[in-house]
């Protein structure tokens, strides 16, 4: 084959529409490795998973349920927090969390008497919990 | 393609290269293994009494691979550096690409003989938190988690080696630049790790670190398989557009 200064330029148009499809490409499949996450939990103890009771419970809820945590966002409980509460999270649609950072609301604060970080206020109709601990099993 | 992966793999023995970073990661990572069981032997009778505490498997086997992950990161640069560049420096990338045999063919079993002696290497390692069946339990499954993350974390360095490799005629560069990139992808999530919505952000889902930690502690995403799948094909598919345009031009 003769190369010639037309096959040049094609030939760059042709890796040019390569890298657009390849990022492309890896555009949606990264999307959609996100939107179909699937989790395994590969431990003994199954650590990372609720148990069945709980999980039964979560499916059973019928009114909504507000859950505002107390958390500076560089608190070392804040990562847990947000991991224990999105694995709640994916069993039902009846829960709504907010995370508040005391420093800036303290009015808040003030109002429900928050005393420690990572401290939990759960309201339903009307019922007001707060959870001072992540252990915390009541 | 496996004719030339089987070659390479040969011939990567042959030199003492090979031979001493198997012995010298061996030797650091057999002493970071004696610091870690010094450690879980001193805080042992603390935290016998706490139900539900970390256990072998926690303190010593899963420190131990994360440990690993950080040497394979600094080692990774001086086996993939001469794989391409070393051809090209000795002008016998012609010849090769002139064999009886398609670039994908020779990219990929390059490719796999690194690879090969990754998974040598790995085995090696894996002997070390294995040993301690000997004398306790030991969480399997978590073991295996961190098995298959230290894999694919592996297979994704190998590729993205291999690339920068092919891009240079100096090994050394080749070394530097496939060093920097993966140190870059190692750390580029720690610009904001306290935002709240930093789940969907770009660089917590560029971030090499960011999808091993959850497999390190047993938790297998399917997202975090798919993204070390993305980054090996696309390096690899990156090599072989780069090795065919040198051939047309």
């Amino acid at each position: 084959m003769k190369i010639s200064t037309k096959t040049h330029r094609l030939f760059r148009v042709q890796q040019i529409i390569f890298y657009v499809l390849l990022v492309m490409a890896i555009i949606l499949l990264a999307n959609f490795s996100k939107q179909h996450d699937h989790q395994w939990d590969w431990t003994q103890n199954s650590r990372h998973t609720l148990s069945e009771t709980t999980i039964e419970f979560l499916q059973q809820l019928d009114a909504n349920i507000d859950i505002q945590i107390f958390v500076s966002p560089n608190n070392e409980y804040q990562a847990e927090a947000k991991k224990l509460i999105t694995r709640y999270q994916a069993h039902s649609d009846q829960l709504t969390i907010r995370f508040i950072n005391p420093d800036f609301s303290p009015d808040l604060v003030r109002q429900h008497n928050i005393q420690q970080q990572a401290e939990m206020v759960i309201t339903k109709d009307e019922k007001i919990t707060h959870i001072y601990d992540l252990s915390d099993n009541r | 393609m496996f004719t030339l992966a089987r070659y390479e793999l040969y011939r990567l023995f042959l030199s003492p290269l090979a031979w001493i970073i198997l012995a010298l990661s061996q030797l650091i990572l057999a002493y970071l293994f004696l610091t870690h069981i010094d450690y879980f032997v001193q805080i042992q009778a603390k935290i016998s009494a706490i139900p539900g505490a970390p256990g072998v498997t926690e303190l010593i086997a899963i420190p131990l691979l994360s440990n690993a992950a950080t040497i394979f990161l600094l080692i990774t640069p001086l086996i993939t550096m001469r794989l391409i560049a070393e051809e090209r420096r000795n002008d016998s990338l012609p010849l090769l690409i002139s064999a009886p045999l398609s670039i994908h063919q020779i990219v990929l079993g390059k490719y796999l003989a690194t690879f090969g002696f990754f998974l040598v290497l790995l085995t090696l390692v894996m002997l070390m938190p294995l040993s301690l069946l000997m004398g306790s339990a030991i969480d399997l499954y978590q073991l295996a988690a961190s098995f298959l993350g230290l894999i694919l974390l592996l297979g994704s360095f190998t590729a993205i080696g291999l690339f920068l490799s092919s891009l240079t005629k100096q090994p050394a560069i080749a070394a530097i630049t496939t060093f920097t990139c993966l140190f870059l992808l190692w750390i580029i999530d720690w610009n904001g790790n306290s935002q709240v919505d930093e789940q969907t952000s770009l660089f917590a889902w560029l971030s090499l670190l960011r999808h091993f930690e959850p497999m390190l502690q047993g938790e297998i995403y399917s997202s975090d398989i798919s993204y070390y799948l993305i980054i090996i094909t696309t390096f690899l598919l990156l090599t072989i557009r780069h090795l065919d345009s040198k051939r047309i031009n």
